[in-house]
């Protein structure tokens, strides 16, 4: 790693927004390199001056008192659920007001919702794992530059590349047409094995499919999850796991992976 | 593979905002305003802490935190939030914005503008508060004048990854911005703090 792009990502490596592969690079390289190993002490300090001294103001105790009283004025002209969903995009706009009656219902469908989604909080912890580490390494190939290892919009130049890197086939196909043009292909690791990143855009955003052989055999349904920001879908079929990430918002991946899953 | 439901990822267990008179708020809100409650209120302190940072004053930092949870409460749909916590800081974020633009335009876009943070700005405000007063050390006194004295710009990504401990994409979703303008703020900032304190370390030994 070179000193300027130290520089440029020793925020990233200090706030642990670096993945495993770009901190070890980065650690290699202020350990042989006085200039970048400064920097990095001085930032430390820093760091360690800010947690110990920056003032962290307190919640005053009238303004307490006002806030109940303002939400309790509130209560009767808003029991109507908002149908806004919380991610503040769409703040701006005023919420549509649903009938009284379903007020009444939510806390009852809020602890049904709880029942169900209870028994997989104890997920096995590998599962958990595989989530971080396609959540990693998408974060890793947007923040180190290293997207694609093959940037090409053409599905004939992209599949054939795989070919002898990986010891399965990769179908890949460009999805222009419906507003998702392929960017290219990259060699990654999940979970120790070698897996097909596809990269495709969407507007600003960027969308990993990570694709690799799955140890255990038959479908899995799709599922749903987001962490950290980011949105993902990851599916199992044909002895192959699949898993969409990006930060487009849930529809428009949902969009993309439906493409994905129509297309075999 | 089992993982976890969208509607209830990144939610921290249920904490009770206020630990001497728990269920208070339940009392007064019933219905939509218990999960509110649970979900919403126990990141007030978060919330107004950033107002706090981003207003530099208390009056009008309680203002706008008393503005914006009104507006979380109105908005609120407990069953879609999956981040309650960089939610409200968003809607604070966005109140404390709107309150600038309408009445000190002058402190924002100054991303660029070198003058009007040279001097601390809230040098005579910071005296007036509690805390200050209990300042232990001139290093403390100068690292707080001097993220005060960032650009609103470089304090609010800097107090969201610094105090409130939020990814860069969480911080890119509440400050709407690119995820390399959050790294490039950090760096700046990180960059003006450090000559900041060099430049009035001889001072305050001096005094």
């Amino acid at each position: 790693m070179s000193c300027s792009e130290t520089r440029r990502l020793i925020d990233a490596y200090l706030d642990s927004e670096l993945d495993l592969r770009g901190a070890l690079e980065l650690e290699a390289h202020i350990a042989r390199c006085p200039g970048c190993g400064a920097e990095e002490h001085g930032l430390r300090e820093l760091q360690a001056s800010v947690r110990a001294n920056l003032i962290r103001y307190a919640l005053p105790p009238q303004l307490a008192a006002r806030l109940h009283e303002a939400l309790g004025a509130e209560e009767p002209a808003a029991s109507a659920v908002s149908e806004e969903k919380c991610p503040v995009a769409a703040m701006a706009v005023r919420p549509m007001r649903r009938p009284w009656k379903w007020a009444a219902l939510a806390p009852a469908a809020a602890a049904a919702l709880l029942v169900v989604a209870a028994p997989r909080l104890w997920q096995p912890r590998s599962e958990a794992s595989v989530a971080d580490a396609v959540i990693a390494a998408h974060v890793r190939s947007l923040l180190a530059n290293h997207l694609t290892d093959v940037a090409s919009s053409d599905q004939h130049t992209v599949k054939p590349w795989f070919q002898g890197k990986l010891d399965y086939s990769v179908a890949v196909t460009d999805w222009a047409e419906q507003g998702y043009p392929l960017a290219g292909g990259r060699l990654d690791y999940v979970e120790d094995t070698a897996a097909a990143a596809l990269v495709y855009r969407r507007a600003q955003h960027v969308v990993n499919l990570f694709v690799w052989p799955s140890k255990r055999i038959g479908n899995e349904p799709l599922q749903h999850l987001s962490r950290r920001g980011y949105s993902a879908y990851c599916w199992a079929k044909d002895g192959m796991h699949y898993w969409a990430v990006s930060d487009l918002n849930e529809a428009e991946l949902l969009k993309f992976v439906e493409l994905v899953r129509r297309q075999g | 593979m089992a993982l976890l439901g969208c509607a209830l990822t990144g939610i921290k267990p249920p904490v009770s905002w206020s630990h001497d008179r728990p269920g208070h708020w339940g009392e007064a809100l019933p219905h939509r305003g218990e999960s509110f409650e649970k979900l919403v209120l126990p990141h007030m302190k978060a919330g107004y802490n950033l107002a706090r940072w981003l207003l530099r004053n208390d009056h009008d930092a309680e203002d706008i935190t008393q503005e914006a949870i009104v507006r979380a409460f109105r908005f609120f749909d407990g069953f879609s939030c999956d981040n309650p916590r960089a939610w409200l800081l968003t809607v604070v974020r966005n109140s404390a914005y709107t309150f600038l633009q309408q009445n000190r335009a002058r402190e924002l876009g100054t991303e660029f503008n070198e003058e009007i943070h040279s001097e601390p700005a809230a040098k005579g405000r910071v005296a007036e508060t509690p805390e200050v007063l209990v300042m232990r050390s001139a290093e403390q006194r100068h690292l707080n004048q001097a993220v005060e004295s960032l650009p609103v710009e470089f304090r609010e990504v800097f107090v969201l990854r610094e105090m409130e401990g939020l990814s860069y994409k969480e911080i890119a979703d509440v400050a709407r911005i690119p995820m390399g303008t959050v790294m490039s703020r950090l760096s700046r900032a990180r960059q003006r703090l450090q000559a900041a304190l060099a430049d009035r370390e001889p001072a305050g030994n001096a005094s």
